[in-house]
């Protein structure tokens, strides 16, 4: 029999050396053993900067490290229980983890997470030990099978629900070509949900319509956008506290060469404003664009919320042959 | 990575004599303290690198002499390396070792464990590091349930979440230290 090697016996910086050269997939297990190995590993100071869930008929858990480093761990669906809704979320028993692209690496493996109870006490424990305060939810075809709502409350932690948990998770909505697009109940129960971002990748959407239902702090449409003057529209009733009060930021693209060359005038039809040049430094909760990356700023000017005086500036810049429009609301 | 051995004639002004837990001399060239940041320190501050000072031979007695043994060994083999630098403390698949280092480290487990604890106390970073890297090593591929297993490690939870069943709660004397586990090569998958 091979004599035994006492690892736990070793000095805490020793262990820390031997943890911190353990695989990202051995990490995640080591620090599923107990409460204590768990620590070892949050001690590690690995920073994870989103988790991506994709809600399909399986569910995917992307992890994006510093380094550019990513893993996945996808969850099989289980098999459903009759007669409940909604649907839960399958358990953290079963997944197989995916690590760079291009590596053939793929591998099933089964497992019972004792202190696991579910895909969200799953999801927190690897957000504590990678420190790690941002969930991102993109929705797929196959989520149709859970209600939003159960995604939401199964996934993240919630603040105002645990008042002892001091982590704020930060709630990110990422939606591409989904099953909900034309879905009225979507829009209505969805975008009204308390969320900090939205990160708009559909084509199909009518964008300016969406806007009005939605109270989202972020609100990046990232998929080029005709250009209209239902624009002018949002920004008027935004103006007149009417809608969207809780918008910090709104970003929107438009291809230059289809844009009119009055289209700043039509924007700001109507609309009191003053031109500003002074650049001010704004830090968007979520970095879904290279907001610092410009070829040049083609524009700026402030306007004012009447309700509360609120400033905001409307910026328009010039990236990669693209005018982007953005609305910054100041604090 | 190798480095060429220019023969040196050992003599007596350039040599500390150092002392094993079990009594056993050993004599020390300079040149292979300066790999051990403790015998640097050591011999920097009673000035031992100077040819008119007294050397008195050093205590280690935390090192038996066949750890010390292995020990001069190595840094024999690293003489002439450059200095260590903790370049990457990351995980990677490609990191190899060279051979010279496999078959050093080529040692039952309660003997590699010895090495890693002298290593850390002469705070000799190369062979510190190698060590820990191989060791890590040895976890890769296991999965949860293998990893609690070999490290003796017990669940927290009071409650199996599944079965109800009550769990033996992980100790602190469990986590301090007093598990044993045994490294051996990596099951095949599941």
């Amino acid at each position: 029999m091979e004599p035994l090697f006492l690892l736990l016996k070793l000095p805490d910086v020793v262990l820390r050396l031997v943890a911190a050269y353990f695989g990202t997939k051995e990490k995640i297990y080591f620090s599923l053993c107990s409460k204590n190995s768990a620590k070892r590993i949050q001690r590690l100071n690995i920073r994870v900067g989103e988790f991506l869930c994709a809600i399909g008929s399986e569910i995917s858990v992307s992890l994006k490290f510093d380094d550019l480093h990513a893993i996945s761990m996808i969850f099989p669906p289980v098999d459903q229980p009759v007669n409940q809704y909604p649907i839960p979320l399958p358990l953290p028993v079963a997944f197989r983890f995916t690590t760079a692209v291009g590596q053939s690496g793929e591998t099933k493996e089964t497992h019972s997470f004792q202190n696991m109870p579910s895909l969200k006490e799953f999801l927190g424990h690897l957000s504590t030990i990678f420190h790690c305060k941002n969930v991102a939810i993109l929705p797929l075809h196959g989520s149709e099978q859970y209600t939003y709502a159960g995604l939401f409350k199964g996934i993240v932690r919630n603040m105002w629900c645990d008042t002892t948990c001091h982590d704020y998770i930060l709630r990110i909505l990422s939606l591409d070509n989904n099953p909900f697009e034309c879905n009225w109940q979507f829009r209505k129960s969805v975008l009204k949900y308390k969320l900090d971002a939205l990160q708009l990748w559909a084509k199909t959407l009518d964008a300016y319509e969406i806007l009005f239902d939605m109270d989202i702090k972020q609100i990046d449409i990232l998929a080029v956008q005709q250009f209209s003057p239902k624009l002018n529209f949002f920004i008027r009733k935004w103006i007149e506290g009417e809608t969207n009060v809780n918008l910090e930021s709104l970003v929107m693209q438009f291809q230059e060469r289809e844009l009119s060359a009055n289209y700043q005038e039509t924007i700001l039809s109507g609309i009191e404003h003053q031109v500003v040049s002074e650049k001010e430094e704004f830090e968007p909760i979520c970095k879904s664009i290279p907001w610092e990356l410009l070829d040049s700023v083609v524009a700026m000017y402030d306007i004012r919320r009447k309700t509360d005086e609120r400033r905001a500036t409307i910026k328009f810049d010039r990236f990669s042959r693209a005018i982007r429009f953005k609305l910054i609301v100041w604090k | 990575m190798s480095c060429e051995e220019p023969t040196t004639s050992p003599t007596p002004e350039n040599n500390i004599t150092v002392v094993s837990s079990d009594g056993k001399e050993f004599l020390l060239d300079l040149k292979l303290t300066e790999q051990s940041e403790t015998l640097a320190r050591l011999i920097s501050n009673f000035e031992y690198d100077r040819t008119d000072v007294k050397k008195d031979p050093v205590p280690l007695g935390n090192i038996t002499s066949a750890q010390m043994q292995k020990i001069i060994e190595w840094l024999q083999h690293h003489r002439y390396y450059p200095k260590w630098e903790q370049n990457d403390i990351h995980y990677s698949t490609s990191f190899t070792f060279e051979t010279w280092v496999e078959e050093y480290l080529n040692i039952p487990n309660n003997e590699m464990f010895e090495l890693l604890n002298a290593a850390n106390y002469l705070n000799i970073p190369r062979l510190f590091s190698t060590i820990c890297r191989i060791m890590a090593s040895r976890i890769t591929g296991k999965s949860a349930e293998q990893i609690r297993t070999v490290l003796n490690i017990k669940t927290d939870v009071k409650n199996d979440v599944y079965t109800g069943i009550p769990i033996q709660e992980d100790s602190s004397s469990s986590e301090d230290g007093m598990s044993e586990i045994s490294l051996s090569p990596s099951p095949p998958p599941i």
